[in-house]
């Protein structure tokens, strides 16, 4: 049975170190940059950080459901 | 004192849970409030559902617990247990569309945020610190409540899976509140533990005597979420649902849209002659958990259970490091 939970095993651990790479770069450092005075205005310093903060999340969900169509299409042999 | 409150709120829950459990079941069967339990042979009708035992259960837990500390989180858990419990009745009695559920479940996080028993600055592991999030924290705490409630839903799937599942879900929850020291939201977590834990396991373990139905099983999946919250524990709670977020993730991605799992027209697994579950072969059917389980070879359901089990498991492990990384 672990044997078989292996790979599921190792998509949970990817997923738990994207949780938490992922929560610590975007709520840690992207949520609280604040660029120097004059280098770019605070709406853009915003939209700045919607757009990091989207791209990651849209990594991080790419990640998971490549990894999961992989571990599917590799194991099981499609009939249609 | 709270060693006292602790053990009178885990007997009142758990007795209540298992006296109210036992009267459902009689009163369900003369009603014929019975669905079929499909994993078995000659398919036995099973009595549906058993939330209103675990949401009048839990409720009274937590009323003791706040009729001693008068804390607006503790109310604000009961809230959200009793929207989300009242919403999974009605989805119980008349079946609500995919989407239906989702948004009616942001009701369910409204307690927290009317009653403000949230602190907008969560503390991220490895970070350490707290980060103040004003103006999100409070969009995310609306999403949270629908998310944790349909993810525990939707790994209702077997005999036992959904009351194990959150059994050791919650004991990440208690580590991250005892490395708090927040008491309170520990005894709070308690009603949960035990009415899931052995009372209610007792009759949902394999075979199961009775189903929670969507009533208990949102119930339980909101207090999830709102413990997690109102705890200060949000990354904990996440890591430790994660085989249900997983699951949940990989069957909104391969289908596409917020579908029921009774709507889809490929199942995800077949049942076989010798009643053992094999994963579907074809493209259509989505991906779930389940799914990639089977995808080796076929099991029984126990055994299916059993390794739902042991991911969640190894997610409250992860979780409790998770709590040892933040606090």
């Amino acid at each position: 049975m672990l044997r078989r939970l292996l790979p599921l095993v190792a998509i949970l651990l990817v997923a738990w170190l994207l949780v938490l790479s992922g929560t610590v770069i975007i709520f840690g450092y992207i949520a609280q940059f604040n660029p120097a005075e004059g280098a770019i205005s605070p709406f853009g310093a915003a939209v700045l950080k919607v757009v990091l903060g989207a791209l990651l999340a849209i990594l991080w969900i790419l990640i998971l459901y490549l990894l999961s169509i992989w571990y599917v299409r590799r194991s099981i042999k499609p009939t249609s | 004192m709270n060693l006292w409150l602790a053990l009178v709120i885990i007997l009142v829950s758990g007795l209540l849970t298992y006296l109210l459990t036992r009267f459902l079941i009689k009163v369900l069967r003369r009603r014929g409030w019975l669905v079929e339990d499909a994993h078995k042979p000659n398919r036995p009708l099973i009595p549906r559902p058993a939330g209103p035992a675990l949401i009048i259960s839990i409720l009274i837990g937590e009323a003791i617990l706040y009729y001693f500390t008068y804390d607006v989180r503790v109310a604000a858990l009961s809230s959200a247990l009793l929207i989300a419990g009242l919403i999974g009745l009605v989805d119980d009695a008349k079946r609500l569309k995919g989407y239906y559920k989702p948004l009616l479940l942001i009701f369910a996080s409204l307690p927290i945020l009317l009653l403000g028993a949230y602190v907008p600055q969560p503390i991220f592991p490895i970070y350490g610190k707290s980060v103040r999030l004003f103006v999100i924290y409070p969009l995310l705490v609306l999403a949270a409540l629908p998310v944790t409630a349909n993810t525990i839903n939707a790994i209702d799937v077997f005999n036992g899976v959904v009351s194990s599942f959150v059994l050791i879900a919650t004991i990440p929850l208690l580590v991250a509140f005892t490395l708090q020291g927040d008491w309170i939201m520990l005894i709070a977590a308690l009603p949960l533990l035990t009415s899931t834990a052995v009372f209610y396991f007792f009759f949902h373990r394999y075979p199961s005597k009775i189903f929670p139905g969507d009533s208990g099983t949102l119930a339980l999946g909101a207090l999830y979420g709102a413990l997690a919250i109102c705890g200060r524990a949000e990354v904990v709670g996440v890591v430790a649902l994660l085989p249900a977020i997983l699951n949940s993730f990989f069957f909104l991605s391969s289908v596409k849209k917020i579908v029921e799992h009774r709507e889809v027209k490929e199942r995800p697994a077949k049942i076989l002659e010798d009643f053992r579950l094999a994963a579907s072969p074809s493209r259509e059917a989505p991906i779930t958990l389940t799914r990639m389980i089977l995808a080796k070879g076929p099991l029984s359901e126990v055994e299916v259970a059993r390794a739902i089990t042991i991911l969640a498991t190894i997610a409250a492990a992860l979780a409790i490091i998770t709590a040892f990384l933040t606090w």
